[in-house]
């Protein structure tokens, strides 16, 4: 199973069929008959992506993936009780927690991809000079 | 998947346009459920904190643990939470449109 997953073409076939889900999704969800077919279809979706996703080859450390996805369904299921009439405030709280997602993986990825900020204080921030001309 | 700057442009161009002919013909009866349906997907961003959490890295690697596993719970709780309340939202809609199936 796992073996079969680890192509790279079959895992962006996963992310091209749930791009298609989503989309039918929100056109779906464009008239009360298709309604709950659209949130189906989303559903369906995100749960090919994820799992996609957490088969990739690349993951070699579960245990704090594991913890995340507990603890957000943990925090999630009280979000998706909450009285209706108070569905606005909360649907802009989860707009915040997306863009906190979303923050983040930008934030951490700026820092991977350019291993050297962060590290130290780089020579021109100490000294106004760049590294090759100090000593 | 590498992509070039025109190919990301072209694929911006044309998710725009599928974004824009899809919503535009929601019947306002359902802007409430569409807002957090939208939220809901918005968290597919999780993707990328799963391969941020979980990938082995040589520099930065605990910043990218903890950012990512921040970036995990705050999308997961949007999934769980904003599928549930869509759907409880639309069974709300069922009595009266039963009209339709």
């Amino acid at each position: 199973m796992r073996a079969l997953l680890n192509s790279q073409a079959l895992l962006e076939s996963i992310y091209l069929i749930a791009a298609i889900l989503f989309i039918l999704s929100l056109k779906w969800l464009s008239s009360p008959a298709t309604a709950r077919r659209g949130v189906r279809a989303g559903e369906v979706g995100m749960l090919l992506a994820v799992v996609g996703t957490l088969l990739h080859h690349g993951i070699v450390d579960y245990t704090w993936i594991a913890i995340a996805l507990v603890l957000g369904t943990v925090i999630g299921v009280p979000l998706g009780f909450v009285q209706m009439t108070a569905v606005p405030q909360r649907t802009a709280l989860s707009h915040a927690f997306g863009a906190l997602c979303v923050t983040l993986v930008g934030t951490a990825e700026f820092y991977l991809r350019a291993p050297a900020v962060g590290r130290s204080p780089t020579c021109i921030e100490i000294t106004q000079v760049p590294c090759q001309n100090r000593l | 998947m590498k992509l070039d700057l025109l190919t990301s442009l072209y694929v911006f161009m044309l998710a725009a346009f599928i974004g824009f002919e899809v919503i535009r013909r929601v019947s306002p009866l359902l802007h409430t459920p569409l807002m957090s349906l939208t939220n809901a997907l918005d968290a597919i961003a999780v993707v990328g904190a799963i391969i941020l959490a979980g990938e082995f890295h040589e520099h930065h690697a605990t910043l990218a643990r903890v950012l990512g596993t921040i970036a995990i719970v705050a999308a997961t709780s949007n999934i769980v939470g904003g599928f549930l309340i869509t759907d409880r939202m639309l069974k709300m809609f069922k009595p009266s449109g039963s009209k339709k199936v």
